[in-house]
C-alpha cells in the first residue's frame, strides 16, 4: 500500500530533506564568500577596537636601549623596534585604530553628503541639478592630494581636521555615481505610482528611491574605504596627517624612510599592513559589486 | 553638435570660476592668511607692509577680482620664497613633471593595454587571472610604499639605480614605475572590459566566419573599436597622473610641481600654492572638455543625450 503524502514517515523524510538542503545551501553560500578579505577586515577591526588591551607594548613609549632591534630576533619585539625603541607591532596595531577611525568616519559622512546631494539633484532636477552637478564637477577637478595637504597645513594636522579635509574632497565621487542611479529610478513605474498616489517628494526620495540605491552605495563605500585609508596614510606620510608620536601607518613609513639602509623593517611592515587592508577592501567591494548587480560581472 | 560644444564650454567656464573661488578661499580658511605666511619674529611694520603688498587690506571681493583678473592674464602674483613671478616658478618645475608623467603614462600604456587585450581574449585562462591579479595589486599598493620598496631593492640592496634626484634615464626608471603602476592596473581593467564588450559583437563573429586571421580579428577589428574609451580615459588619466605626482616627487626628490607644492606649503608661500592648484585644476577641466567634445565627435550617441 502506498504511503499518503501526509503520513508521518514522509513528513519526517521531507523535514530531513529540507534541513539537509538548507545546510547544503548555507555551505554553498559560505564557499562563495570572499573569505580572504573578510578574515583580513575582521582582523583589522578586531585589532582596531581591542588592540590597546592586548598590544605587547605601549606604541608611544620609547626605549632607546632597544632601538633598531631587527624582527624575529627577539621574543619581546616580534616585528622589531624603530629608531626610538618603540615596538613596531604595537605601533601597527595603534595605526590600525587610527586608519579605521578616519576611514569609517569619512566614508560615512562623505557618503551621507554625497547621497543627499545625489537624491536632491537627481530627483528635483532643474536648477538644483545644474547647481549640484557644477559643484560636483568642480570638486572632482581639484587635484585632491594637493588640496588636502594645503587644507591640512592651513587648518592644522590632527585627526579631526584630516576627517574634515577628506570629507570635503570625497563627497563628489558618491554624488556623481548615485545621481545617475537616481535619474534611472525616477522613471520607474513604482515612483510614478507613488507620485500619482500623492506621496510627498521627501517621502518618495527617502522611502522609495533611497532603498534602491543602497546596493551601489554599499559597493562604493567599500571601495572608498580603501581609497580613504591610503589618503590618510599619504597625508601622514607627507607630515600633514596624524602628528607624531601617535602611531599612523603613513607616519611610520615616513619616519622609517630615513633609516632604510640599516632598518628595512621600519618601511616594510606598515606598508604590508596598508596593502593587506586595502586589498581586502577592494576584493570585498568587487565581490559585492558582482553579487549585488549582475550587470558588472564582466569588469 | 555646436549646441553641445557650446553647452560644454559654458559648463567648463562655470567650473573654472568655482575652482578659482575655492583656490582663493584655501589660504583664507583659518582667517587671516598672513598668520600662515609671516615668520614669528616679524614686527608690526612688517605685517602692515606685507598686508599692503599682497593687497590683503582691501575688501575680499576686491582681492578676489584682483586674483581672477590677474590669473586670466597669467599674473598670479609674486612668490615670497623664490622672489619671482609665481607663474615663472611654476614653469621652471612643470617640464620635469611633464617628463615624469609622460614616462609613467608610456609605462602604463605599454603594460596595461597588451595585458588587457590578452586577458579579454583568453578569459578564464591563467593570463586572465594574472592580469586580474595585477590590476587588483596595482590598485591596492599605496604609491609611497611601492616607491620605498623599489628604493630598498634596487638602490639599497642591489645598488643598480640611484635613490633620488634627476639626471639620466636611470633616474627616471623608478619614479616612472612608481607613478605609472596604479594607472597600468587601471588601464588593464579598462582595456579588458572594453575588449570584452567588443568581442561579443556580430561583426567580430562575421570576421571569424570569413576566415580573417585571429591576430587581425583581435588587433584590427576588435581593438580599433575598443580603443575609443581606452584612449579617452588615457587622456584624462594623464592629467590625473600629473596632478598626483606629489608623493612620487617627494620620495625621489624629483624637482617637479608636486614637490614644489610641498616645499611652498612648508615655506608658507601661498601665492605659489594657489598658482599650482589653480593651473592643475584648469588643466583637468580643459582636458575633460576636449575629451568630451572628441568623444561626441567620434560617437554620435553621446551628442543626443
Amino acid at each position: 500500500m502506498t504511503e499518503t503524502q501526509n503520513s508521518p514517515a514522509v513528513q519526517t523524510k521531507g523535514r530531513q530533506n529540507r534541513s539537509t538542503a538548507r545546510k547544503r545551501n548555507i555551505v554553498v553560500r559560505l564557499r562563495h564568500l570572499p573569505v580572504f578579505s573578510l578574515i583580513i577586515l575582521a582582523a583589522v577591526i578586531f585589532v582596531g577596537v581591542f588592540g590597546p588591551y592586548f598590544a605587547p607594548h605601549d606604541p608611544v613609549e620609547s626605549n632607546l636601549m632597544d632601538a633598531y632591534t631587527p624582527p624575529f630576533e627577539s621574543r619581546e619585539y616580534i616585528l622589531g623596534t624603530d629608531h626610538m625603541g618603540r615596538d613596531v607591532l604595537s605601533r601597527i596595531m595603534g595605526g590600525a585604530r587610527i586608519s579605521l577611525i578616519v576611514g569609517l568616519t569619512v566614508v560615512f559622512i562623505a557618503g551621507a553628503i554625497g547621497t543627499l546631494f545625489a537624491l536632491v539633484s537627481g530627483f528635483f532636477g532643474g536648477w538644483w541639478d545644474t547647481l549640484i552637478m557644477r559643484l560636483t564637477d568642480t570638486f572632482l577637478s581639484l587635484p585632491y592630494l594637493m588640496v588636502a595637504i594645503v587644507m591640512a597645513a592651513v587648518l592644522g594636522a590632527n585627526v579631526r581636521n584630516i576627517i574634515i579635509v577628506l570629507c570635503v574632497i570625497g563627497w563628489a565621487g558618491y554624488a556623481r555615481v548615485l545621481r545617475s542611479e537616481v535619474l534611472q529610478l525616477k522613471e520607474a513605474d513604482f515612483v510614478r505610482l507613488a507620485v500619482t498616489a500623492g506621496c510627498s517628494r521627501t517621502k518618495i526620495m527617502f522611502k522609495h528611491i533611497f532603498p534602491n540605491i543602497i546596493n551601489t552605495l554599499v559597493v562604493l563605500a567599500t571601495l572608498q574605504l580603501g581609497v580613504t585609508i591610503i589618503a590618510e596614510a599619504s597625508l601622514s606620510f607627507l607630515g600633514m596627517g596624524v602628528p607624531p608620536p601617535n602611531p599612523s601607518w603613513g607616519l611610520m613609513l615616513a619616519q622609517g624612510r630615513d633609516y632604510i639602509t640599516y632598518a628595512w623593517w621600519l618601511c616594510v611592515w606598515p606598508g604590508v599592513a596598508i596593502m593587506l587592508t586595502v586589498l581586502a577592501c577592494n576584493l570585498l567591494g568587487d565581490w559585492l559589486r558582482v553579487r549585488l548587480d549582475p550587470k558588472f560581472r564582466q569588469i | 553638435m555646436q549646441k553641445y560644444i557650446l553647452k560644454r564650454i559654458v559648463q567648463a567656464i562655470i567650473c573654472l570660476i568655482l575652482v578659482s573661488i575655492i583656490v582663493f578661499m584655501l589660504s583664507r580658511l583659518s582667517g587671516d592668511p598672513l598668520t600662515l605666511m609671516m615668520p614669528p619674529e616679524a614686527t608690526e611694520e612688517d605685517w602692515d607692509l606685507m598686508r599692503r603688498q599682497l593687497g590683503l587690506d582691501q575688501p575680499i571681493y576686491n582681492q578676489y577680482w584682483k586674483f581672477i583678473s590677474g590669473a586670466v592674464q597669467g599674473d598670479f602674483g609674486q612668490s615670497i620664497r623664490w622672489e619671482k613671478e609665481c607663474l615663472a616658478v611654476f614653469l621652471d618645475y612643470f617640464p620635469n613633471t611633464l617628463l615624469l608623467g609622460a614616462a609613467a603614462m608610456a609605462f602604463s600604456l605599454i603594460i596595461g593595454i597588451p595585458f588587457g587585450i590578452l586577458s579579454a581574449y583568453k578569459v578564464g585562462k591563467w593570463y586572465d587571472n594574472f592580469a586580474k591579479l595585477f590590476a587588483l595589486m596595482g590598485q591596492s599598493f599605496p604609491v609611497f610604499w611601492v616607491g620605498i620598496m623599489l628604493i630598498l631593492i634596487f638602490a639599497v640592496q642591489l645598488g643598480v639605480l640611484p635613490t633620488s634626484g634627476m639626471g639620466g634615464v636611470q633616474h627616471l626608471i623608478m619614479p616612472a614605475f612608481t607613478l605609472g603602476w596604479y594607472f597600468a592596473a587601471a588601464q588593464t581593467r579598462l582595456t579588458r572590459s572594453a575588449m570584452l564588450d567588443v568581442l561579443d559583437r556580430e561583426y567580430i563573429k562575421m570576421a571569424r566566419i570569413k576566415g580573417v586571421p585571429e591576430w587581425s580579428v583581435i588587433l584590427k577589428h576588435a581593438f580599433k573599436n575598443a580603443m575609443l574609451p581606452v584612449v579617452t580615459m588615457a587622456a584624462l588619466n594623464f592629467v590625473v597622473l600629473l596632478n598626483g605626482t606629489v608623493i612620487t616627487e617627494t620620495i625621489f626628490a624629483w624637482p617637479g610641481v608636486g614637490r614644489l607644492v610641498v616645499q611652498a606649503i612648508f615655506s608658507r608661500d601661498y601665492p605659489v600654492v594657489q598658482t599650482c592648484v589653480f593651473i592643475a585644476s584648469g588643466l583637468f577641466i580643459f582636458t575633460n572638455l576636449l575629451v568630451d567634445v572628441l568623444y561626441a565627435y567620434l560617437d554620435p550617441r553621446i551628442r543626443f543625450q
